[in-house]
């Protein structure tokens, strides 16, 4: 039988690490993903979702089930790591030896993913291509509108556990995310076809 | 419908967010303006493409990392079980204090725990003589019920007595404080059926709000 989330966190609030361990299981993939999706670089992106983990587990005694699901909970924590992570990284300028380094550029963005935007002479594009072009297209998209758009097509939440997570009314979040889709279009222009 | 309206409501209709009513005049402009059948044939394919992205799969490290990063959290801010039941534990805790200030109170009035009686001797001097204690409960130091033999010779010399006070005085019952030449004490005479009983206490080994209780 499943237990749910919030079955497990009270387990967990008698000390019964085994549900901890379900609940890391049960989320790390989605979370490490979202993460990936909203500061684009991996590896960051499972130090970001440890430290997620380990702060649900430092605050295990203040989460009422009864004020936020588990997971708009969780969520909302691992975004404020990745908007500190983001805000870090823009007031500290990083040299970047791309060799040494690894994948990402100097504002972090993967390098894997920096594809040229204009589409190939002979018109073909191949899926991984698109792919990381539309992951390119949604790291630039403005903070706000990236996040909404991240947990809605990506995350697959409803309107109303986004509205949870970041704290928004309904009605901002359907905006958001519209506007998100539009812009992203937008974007992809060139690689869609009608 | 306007163009910008029907922009505005592609993620609604997208989603089922729409009302029927809504929803049909969504898809007359639709079929009436190919700019907008175009633009929203474009979004429903990027939706597509960003709902498939692939996932990124953790690490294989990815537990054992976090295990590890979780047991120095445990070892720094003390972790683990006692953490989880620390609410429960300060609560112990405080009940347990409680407890023992209630107790020590208890004690101290009851006169059970002065703790100059515990540094005092077991004798008592009045006067020249030196008087053995010979209380039942010497060893506490609590000089009650002290059965003092030479008291009439002592209490008869008032000379080297100064009365300075008479606390209470009963059929059965007195209690006087004493200045004497060589210790500030207050005896109480008990007259019983088993005779006169005697207790004495020297003030200084009293305590300045300590009863002499029967």
């Amino acid at each position: 039988m499943n237990e749910s989330d919030a079955e497990l966190m009270t387990r967990c609030k008698d000390g019964d690490m085994t549900a901890f361990d379900i609940l890391i299981h049960r989320h790390k993939t989605p979370l490490v993903n979202f993460i990936y999706r909203f500061i684009g670089d991996p590896d960051s992106a499972e130090d970001l979702a440890q430290e997620t983990f380990i702060r649900v587990y430092r605050n295990i005694d203040r989460y009422r089930h009864d004020m936020a699901g588990f997971r708009t909970w969780m969520y909302r924590i691992a975004s404020n790591l990745c908007k500190n992570e983001l805000r870090n990284r823009s007031r500290r300028p990083r040299i970047l030896v791309n060799n040494a380094i690894g994948n990402q550029d100097d504002e972090g963005n993967p390098i894997e993913n920096m594809v040229d935007p204009s589409p190939r002479p002979d018109g073909q594009v191949e899926e991984k291509e698109l792919q990381d072009v539309l992951a390119r297209a949604i790291s630039g998209l403005p903070e706000k509108l990236r996040i909404a758009l991240i947990l809605r097509d990506i995350e697959g939440m409803s309107y109303e556990e986004i509205s949870q997570t970041i704290r928004k009314p309904v009605g901002t979040v359907k905006s958001r995310i519209n506007r998100a889709r539009l812009m992203l279009k937008d974007k992809m222009a060139a690689y869609v076809h009608s | 419908m306007i163009c910008r309206k029907c922009k505005n409501l592609f993620s609604a209709y997208l989603d089922n967010d729409l009302k029927a009513q809504e929803r049909r005049r969504f898809e007359d402009h639709l079929a009436k303006c190919e700019d907008c059948a175009k633009a929203f044939n474009d979004f429903r394919q990027v939706v597509e493409l960003t709902t498939d992205l692939p996932a990124l799969q953790p690490s294989a490290d990815f537990d054992r990392i976090l295990r590890a990063k979780m047991t120095d959290v445990e070892s720094v801010e003390g972790r683990g079980w006692l953490f989880s039941h620390r609410s429960v534990i300060a609560i112990g805790v405080a009940c347990l204090l409680l407890i023992v200030a209630a107790f020590g109170t208890y004690m101290y009035k009851s006169g059970r725990t002065d703790h100059q009686d515990r540094k005092g001797p077991a004798q008592i001097a009045i006067g020249r003589e030196v008087i053995p204690m010979v209380s039942s409960h010497a060893d506490e130091n609590i000089f009650t019920n002290f059965v003092m033999p030479s008291v009439p010779n002592i209490l008869i010399n008032k000379q080297d007595m100064q009365d300075t006070d008479m606390a209470t005085s009963e059929d059965y019952r007195e209690t006087r404080t004493y200045v004497l030449p060589s210790v500030t004490g207050r005896y109480t005479r008990v007259k019983g059926r088993s005779g006169t009983n005697y207790v004495i206490k020297p003030v200084s080994m009293i305590g300045a709000s300590d009863e002499i209780g029967f």
